[in-house]
């Protein structure tokens, strides 16, 4: 633990607990949707070519990595993760991205990876008012995560024919442009 | 006391448009909300895994629904029927999910001049 990191953020009047337990539940949501979207992604196939296959992979990637981001900060501020995988997947928080009744119908599929994505921003969005002004680290690293949550909502609706995205596709899978910055373990 | 007898759990200078007041009807906690001069209460507690829904967020989705998010995993309900709006929107049919689905408990509101009373069950 940083004593110094944690103790500025309770001076500037956040609830470190409570911080915690919001930065432990988004972690799970994304270590649950990273695994998750595995399966949605193998069962993919031959959707619009494999666009959405190819969309998924860059988002389950993302995602995976957003985990990865999120455990320092977690540590740092005295948190840790819970001891049992059961306890840290049933208080994910964001419900489990399943696969649809029917696996081909790609609405339904495409619905619950853009809902999954709605959920993640909400969370974001959350600590990201938490956070602001008062402890910058933790602001930055959500702020990050949330640019990338909102283009992956706009890859997925873009196919739901709610609109263009406005975004081009990763130049490697898994690319995460904004939140690679804190992804200081990658080899 | 009556099971049909009102009980008064605010009055309407105590909330404000937007916001919400938890009382106490009966031993359990209710949020009584303010929707632009219109009062709905419901149970205090998330079904999902009784996360505390007076810290929760109000909000509209895009079909106009009202509805309570709860802050600790993100469920959402429709403030007014109670009913689970996500995560039933993405899994209608799913067996599995039902206990998670289950809707908010609310109750009938009536306003007596400055009284905001509830029907208790």
């Amino acid at each position: 633990m940083g004593k110094q990191a944690r103790e500025v953020v309770e001076q500037a009047g956040i609830n470190v607990e409570e911080l915690l337990e919001k930065l432990v539940r988004a972690a799970a949501a994304e270590f649950t949707t990273y695994y998750y979207y595995t399966i949605l992604r193998v069962n993919s196939i031959g959707f619009e070519g494999e666009g959405i296959k190819e969309i998924i992979e860059d988002a389950r990637l993302e995602d995976r990595n957003h985990f990865e981001a999120l455990i320092p900060r977690i540590y740092e501020l005295g948190g840790e993760l819970p001891r049992d995988i059961r306890k840290f997947a049933e208080d994910s928080a964001c419900p489990d991205a399943y696969l649809p009744d029917d696996p081909r119908d790609m609405k339904q599929l495409l619905t619950v990876l853009v809902e999954a994505e709605r959920c993640a921003i909400r969370v974001y969005s959350e600590l990201c008012n938490m956070t602001t002004g008062k402890d910058h680290r933790t602001y930055a690293l959500c702020l990050a995560v949330l640019h990338e949550e909102v283009e992956h909502e706009a890859w997925f609706s873009e196919f739901l024919e709610e609109g263009p995205s406005g975004h081009f596709r990763r130049r490697t899978p898994g690319q995460s442009p904004y939140v690679s910055g804190f992804l200081t373990a990658r080899f | 006391m009556y099971a049909s007898e009102l009980v008064s759990v605010a009055t309407r200078g105590e909330i404000m448009p937007g916001q919400m007041k938890v009382a106490e009807i009966n031993g359990v906690a209710v949020v009584v909300v303010n929707l632009e001069g219109d009062y709905c209460a419901f149970e205090a507690t998330c079904p999902h895994r009784h996360g505390p829904l007076h810290q929760g967020y109000i909000g509209k989705d895009f079909l106009g629904k009202d509805f309570i998010e709860c802050p600790w995993h993100h469920f959402r309900y429709d403030i007014r029927t109670g009913e689970n709006i996500f995560p039933k929107n993405v899994y209608p049919n799913i067996g599995r999910l039902q206990r998670d689905l289950r809707s908010l408990r609310t109750w009938r509101v009536e306003v007596e001049e400055q009284d905001i009373k509830l029907r208790p069950f």
